[in-house]
């Protein structure tokens, strides 16, 4: 068994797990119970003659999941043996499991199949002897070492259980089961302490087992990192407080697995969970306190999907939008030359330069100031994002969000942007002039910051008609030469402070001026892309289409002394154009996926640049699985 | 005899055991009980006496998992000889029937262990039924290793009442010896019940087997199987009669104590009612009782709370080997909860939270 990852979004993933054959995660689990008459090589008279007895009343079709659960054969598949007290073995016998187990490993040597070890409802009274028994099932393990097979272990809630079973996680356990899961969805609170209890104890590449939860939670659950369900749920749910019978359900509980897949597939499974939470209201509150408690940024990538929903107050705190907030707040420096900002609106069209609005705005300031305009930077101020430096219109996902435009803004957006603001400003030499080409909810939160902060603002009247009217734009012109200073300066390149700025938020303040000195070569626009040149080498490209820098082997040599975004190989040389996890020694922490990163050797000599397919952190616990994909290699011999 | 016990259960029970009696000291619970049922063509009077109580529930071993009786009985306190002779007296002697009477004597304990019931109370007691003159059969219940131990007793006894049939319950529970060990702490074996029964039989006294549903640590379909085995084994074994008993929990238990904590609940009455059906089927020739304490309560086998009366009915048509319903789930709608539960293997992963499952309504789509 062997499970790898392949896509990977919040907690959630999209994977491949080898049992037998391939499956895609997440799926079902064919959960299949097996009795002690089932073990039983030698079919004894007297229990064919109960079996027949049961099988006429009817009865053994109850303890066969199998006969309700839909073409389980198409899932991979997972035998439970029931517990050690129905097998007639005692549990304060603990040492004798010896007897017990390596028949049922006997059996499945040759199988590649899961099978539960630890007796799943080990009662409370035995935990004082569990490490006992935990270290016998080691043992066992290990004198079978042929074994394919890895274990599902069950582990419940607040359980001691946790942590000792933490010793057997490396040994072969592939499958965790959070067998209360189903009654704690009502409770978020429990239900995230139970799953980062859980999570804190295990690698990634074991997969996690939700058993009996209704498909209106698969969203939220495989966000939450969930791999596998089932078909059977028994719940207290509130919108009802009902059991959904599974028959009529199944087709359903497929559609909305498909759903999470191809959700995953194009990164939009937090869309996904959007929408389901939005009809099941203690999800919703669940999606918050994940939004609040769970650190997501791992499992954000950094440019994704071609638009980013943000539909509802939950989107206003859907990671990606964090860290935007998040690297503008701590990435984003006024460069020592400007003079003044201005604040302007958000505007619907991406980015908003390519908007008529910002068009009128740009060609007003343009024509008022001149080349001095070089001293002026624009800030737009739009919801949820926060602060956008003009700089950053092309960086995911300002470019990419999409909010429906009412005009209304919610307390939390109004809080969010006075926050921002407020920051920003705090840290914003005093020098520096103000002026505000905002109206409504932008005005009064642009006001209210300043007066908080005693700053002065100069700011258009509120009874002018739209921003976009020749009458605002002559008052905005005027507002410009009138009310705010700004000096000549040297003529200044404004490419080269717009491309600084997108490598500090990309890879961190400072890298900007790092990488980009003032004699590199420019090429392109903006709206298409543009090549920086160094000296005849080609350093970095800007791709319009995600806002962000790719890195040459040259400006990864500038780049390697910051140890920022480094992944170390294990190994000689790199063949063909993809690293896979098993091969990556270490790695920075604060990779994330679509991040451009540094390929070194053992001796921190560069091999190549690349893209991150997952994680920083998952790159070098996955064992398995896609790592790096590459993107230019040093030449051997070179 | 050698009692084999899992000490991670008996000292917590034992541990149980003394705290709870210790506070219980004090009341008056030497009561004796007692009851007159009419059947077709005989009458049952049970009388229900506080010997000194369960030897085993007495001992350094606790005593059995889900077994409070002990609370009931005499302990330390003097056996109130009279006031049983009294009632006795009353109950077969002055009362006279229209039917011959089937006594059942019961003192939770073994009737023949010489410390639960003294010598001499048991000679009263022998000597009031011979002279009633109604009685056509003696009930009590024993322990197999008071069975083996006292044979002479025994069969002086068998030779006094002659030509009054003698019936023996003996708590067989499980025929799983690991339940009875982890699960029950019953301190006997499926050996010791079997030895018990092939020596009473050939003597002429009947057994009547007590089989249990659901100790604590299994899920409902573990515990509906094991019973089902129990009842198929009893039958191959022999056993006159199958008396089958769901779980009511007593105070100073660990069942108890397990409930407390929504770590236990005991059996739905539709997991009785199979039970009792699957029974019939596999013992057509045996006599099949039934007869759930507490039913319909919290502490006592219950389904939804809407349908257990019904169910409780079908239960007694049940024992009675009549029809029952072809669908049960028109019955109520918790049917289908039950047949959910029935049929998920993870059931047993769930070892809490399962006391709302009942109240649940299915939806209906
Ligand atoms: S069940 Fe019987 S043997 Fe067990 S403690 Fe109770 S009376 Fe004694
Ligand atoms: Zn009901």
């Amino acid at each position: 068994m062997s499970f790898e990852i392949r896509k990977f979004e919040g907690l959630g993933r999209l994977g491949n797990v080898l049992l037998g054959r391939p499956y895609e995660t997440p799926t079902f689990l064919n959960l299949q119970m097996r009795r002690e008459d089932d073990l039983s090589p030698i079919e004894n008279q007297d229990s064919y003659k109960l079996k027949k007895i049961l099988s006429k009343s009817n009865l053994e079709t109850f303890f066969q999941s199998q006969h309700q659960q839909p073409e389980l054969s198409s899932f991979p598949t997972c035998i439970l043996y029931s517990s050690l007290q129905m097998q007639g073995k005692s549990l304060s016998n603990l040492t004798r499991i010896e007897d017990l187990f390596p028949e049922i490993f006997q059996s499945l040597v040759s199988r590649d199949e899961f099978f539960h070890l630890i007796p799943w409802d080990l009662p409370e009274i035995y935990l004082d002897h569990i490490n006992e028994y935990i270290s016998t099932i080691k043992r066992l393990i290990s004198i079978t070492s042929i074994l394919q097979s890895k274990f599902m272990v069950n582990i419940p809630f607040r359980s001691n259980l946790a942590e000792s079973l933490k010793e057997l996680i490396p040994f072969k356990v592939g499958i965790i089961s959070l067998g209360d899961i189903s009654s704690l969805l009502n409770h978020p609170k429990f239900l995230l302490q139970y799953l980062s209890s859980i999570k804190e104890i295990i690698t990634p590449d074991v997969m996690l087992y939700a058993p009996g939860v209704p498909s209106s939670f698969f969203p939220i659950l495989t966000y939450l990192g969930i791999d596998l369900f089932d078909f059977t749920f028994l719940s207290t749910l509130t919108n009802g407080g009902n059991i959904l019978e599974m028959d009529n359900n199944a087709e359903d509980y497929k559609l909305v697995i498909n759903r999470i897949k191809s959700a995953l597939k194009s990164g939009k499974l937090r869309d996904l969970v959007r929408i389901y939470a939005n009809s099941y209201p203690p999800q919703k509150t669940l999606l918050r306190m994940i939004d609040k408690q769970i650190p997501l940024d791992q499992g954000t990538t950094i440019y994704g999907a071609k638009s980013l929903y943000c539909t509802d107050e939950t989107d206003f705190s859907r990671p990606e939008v964090k860290r935007f907030r998040e690297r503008v707040r701590d990435r984003y420096r006024l460069a020592s030359h400007i003079q003044g900002i201005v604040f302007l609106p958000c505007s619907a069209r991406k980015p908003y330069s390519q908007s008529k609005s910002h068009r009128a705005f740009q060609s007003a300031i343009r024509r008022t100031l001149k080349s001095r305009r070089h001293s002026l930077a624009e800030i737009i101020l739009t919801s949820p994002l926060g602060i956008v430096p003009r700089e950053l219109e092309y960086t995911y996902p300002a470019a990419h969000y999409d909010i429906p435009v009412t005009g209304d803004w919610s307390s939390l957006e109004r809080e969010q942007l006075a926050e921002d603001l407020e920051n920003f400003l705090k840290n914003c030499p005093t020098t520096i002039q103000l002026l505000g080409y905002v109206k409504g909810t932008e005005k009064r939160v642009l006001v209210d910051v300043c007066k908080n902060l005693d700053r002065v603002v100069h700011i258009i009247d509120d009874d002018v008609p739209a921003l976009t009217s020749k009458e605002s734009l002559y008052q905005f012109r005027h507002l410009l030469t009138e009310k705010l200073i700004i000096k000549t300066i040297p003529k200044r390149n404004k490419l080269l402070d717009f491309l600084r700025v997108v490598a500090d938020y990309q890879f961190g303040f400072g890298v900007g001026k790092l990488l980009i000195p003032e004699n590199v070569r420019l090429q392109g626009y903006k709206e298409l892309g543009i090549r920086i040149q160094l000296a005849g080498k080609h350093l970095l490209t800007f791709r319009s289409s995600t806002g962000f820098l790719t890195l040459s082997l040259e400006a990864a040599r500038r780049m390697i002394g910051t140890s920022k975004n480094i992944v170390r190989f294990d190994g000689e040389s790199i063949r063909g154009t993809t690293i896979f996890a098993n091969a990556i020694r270490q790695a920075d922490h604060e990779i994330r996926i679509n991040d451009e990163v540094i390929v070194v050797n053992e001796n921190e000599e560069l091999m190549a640049t690349g893209v991150a397919y997952l994680p920083g952190k998952l790159l070098v616990d996955m064992p398995r699985g896609l790592g790096v994909k590459i993107r230019q290699k040093v030449k051997e011999n070179a | 005899m050698h009692k084999q016990v899992n000490p991670l259960i008996s000292d917590r029970i034992q541990e149980i055991r003394h705290k709870y009696l210790t506070q219980v000291s004090d009341t008056s619970h030497s009561k004796i009980w007692s009851s007159v049922s009419e059947k077709e063509d005989y009458i049952t009077v049970t009388i229900v006496i506080p010997s000194k109580g369960c030897s085993w529930a007495l001992s350094d071993n606790g005593g059995c998992s889900v077994c409070g009786y002990v609370n009931d009985s005499s302990r330390e306190n003097q056996i109130p000889v009279t006031k049983i002779e009294d009632e006795l007296r009353r109950l077969i002697i002055e009362t006279k029937y229209n039917k011959p009477l089937e006594l059942q004597i019961f003192n939770s304990g073994s009737f023949f262990d010489k410390n639960d019931v003294p010598e001499e109370l048991r000679k009263t007691i022998i000597d009031l039924i011979k002279s009633s003159g109604q009685i056509i059969k003696l009930s009590v219940e024993c322990r197999p290793e008071f069975i083996l131990k006292e044979k002479t007793t025994i069969e002086g006894i068998l030779k006094r009442l002659s030509e009054i049939k003698l019936e023996i319950g003996i708590g067989l529970e499980s025929s799983n010896n690991a339940i009875l060990l982890d699960c029950w702490n019953k301190g006997t074996t499926l050996e010791d019940y079997e030895s018990s029964l092939k020596y009473l039989q050939p003597i002429g006294v009947e057994v009547k087997s007590y089989v249990f549903i659901k100790p604590p640590f299994l899920s409902e379909q573990e515990a509906l199987r094991d019973s089902i085995k129990t009842v198929f084994d009893a039958k191959q074994m022999g056993t006159d009669v199958i008396s089958i008993n769901p779980c009511n929990i007593q105070n100073g238990t660990l069942i108890y104590e397990l409930f407390r904590k929504d770590e236990y609940q005991p059996p739905w009455l539709w997991t009785v009612l199979h039970l009792i059906k699957i029974a019939n089927e596999i013992a057509p020739n045996i006599k099949i009782i039934c007869d759930p304490t507490a039913a319909g309560k919290e502490r006592g086998a219950h389904n939804c709370g809407k349908c257990d009366k019904i169910v409780l009915k079908l239960i007694e048509k049940a024992v009675q080997r009549e029809k029952l319903p072809e669908n049960f789930s028109e019955i109520c709608s918790c049917y289908l909860n039950w047949e959910i539960l029935m049929n998920t293997p993870w059931e047993s992963f769930r070892t809490r939270k399962l006391s709302k499952l009942r109240k649940l309504t299915p939806l209906e789509e």
